[in-house]
């Protein structure tokens, strides 16, 4: 009777634990992933769902939503290749990760950063419609116009003259 | 010895007597703004410092016929080019390189009509691209991987427009992709 009331008080025990005891009763500990989600000008993005992915199995090990500085966290996991995602109001993915490696020497990473790309060129950068105009006609005029170099208006012109002074 | 007007400062080679560099405030302020950088009769680079913060802000860079070949920024606006723009035919953007601070391209991306279409990525600097994103419209399509480090994809995942996932593998090497079979996970939130 002792025997089994300490066998049941045992099991009871470690079913309260929850899994980590489980998983630190194995030969490996469990990894973490965290860090923190941008859009396409780096801004954080707060209140986003993100789902961390194995992509050696498939399918997602998980998901959160992230905090008001964009920040997420991911604990838990197995060695394994991962890559986070985040996941838009439309419900499509707008932004992953690089490749995550879990394994045994390395089960956390801490630092991961996650931003969104810029999925079009008004998102890319100072891009106006005269962005590709080229500024060599207006400095060649000006320095026409200083009196300053007249050869370089005429080499740039015919490619032959020189430009010594 | 340079012979400077109000706006226009032209620096010659001291020993060839080239022209060397055009120093040019376009404000008209006497400050200094624009510098264009020659080698003889053709401009190879122009630099300029459009707001006058002390920080070069544009870099515009052309081939040997004096065509803008390229257009440098610094996406973090610290004076330090760590991005390029290629011109497509219509004058729209055709293409983005992408440096880490002070390195080699990383990462290029294409677009047609000013829209995102395909990017590939060297996301851990070893000189291979390891990552390709396709897209369709605004929407990500696939993301393939290269975990093996041979400068080719072996897992991709495609992201379907109803938001459905599939993961797939080419175990083999052989460019030929599978469906990954589900398994249940045993990483938790």
């Amino acid at each position: 009777m002792p025997r089994r009331f300490f066998s049941f008080t045992l099991i009871l025990a470690l079913l309260a634990s929850g899994p980590t005891a489980f998983a630190a009763g194995s030969s490996e500990a469990l990894g973490q992933i965290a860090g923190t989600a941008r859009d396409s000008i780096g801004q954080p993005m707060p209140n986003a769902l993100v789902r961390v992915r194995n992509i050696e199995i498939g399918p997602t090990a998980g998901s959160t939503v992230t905090g008001a500085a964009g920040q997420f966290a991911f604990k838990g996991l197995n060695r394994g290749l991962y890559v986070v995602e985040v996941v838009g109001a439309t419900g499509r993915v707008v932004a992953t990760s690089a490749l995550i490696s879990l394994t045994s020497g390395q089960m956390a990473a801490r630092s991961v950063g996650v931003t969104a790309p810029a999925v079009s060129t008004a998102q890319a950068g100072p891009f106006t419609a005269a962005f590709f105009t080229s500024t060599v006609g207006i400095v060649t005029a000006a320095a026409v116009a200083s009196g300053v170099i007249f050869a370089v208006y005429q080499a740039t012109k015919d490619d032959t003259a020189s430009t010594s002074r | 010895m340079a012979v400077s007007s109000k706006n226009v400062e032209p620096v010659y080679d001291s020993n060839t007597g080239r022209l060397q560099l055009l120093k040019y405030a376009s404000k008209g302020d006497g400050k200094v703004d624009t510098w264009s950088y020659m080698d003889g009769v053709h401009i190879r680079r122009i630099e300029i410092d459009h707001d006058e913060d002390g920080k070069i802000d544009r870099w515009e860079y052309y081939d040997n016929r004096g065509k803008l070949e390229k257009i440098g920024f610094a996406r973090s606006n610290d004076g330090h080019v760590d991005a390029w723009a290629y011109p497509a035919d219509d004058g729209s953007i055709a293409r983005i390189d992408t440096a880490r601070s002070g390195g080699n391209v990383t990462r290029v991306e294409w677009y047609e009509k000013r829209a995102l279409v395909r990017a590939e990525e060297d996301s851990d600097g070893d000189g291979k691209t390891d990552r390709w994103e396709t897209y369709a419209g605004p929407r990500l399509s696939m993301l393939a991987l290269d975990t093996k480090h041979q400068g080719k994809p072996d897992r991709r995942i495609l992201y379907q427009p109803d938001g459905s996932v599939q993961t797939e593998a080419d175990l083999a090497g052989t460019g030929d992709f599978a469906p990954l079979v589900e398994a249940r996970p045993a990483g938790r939130r």
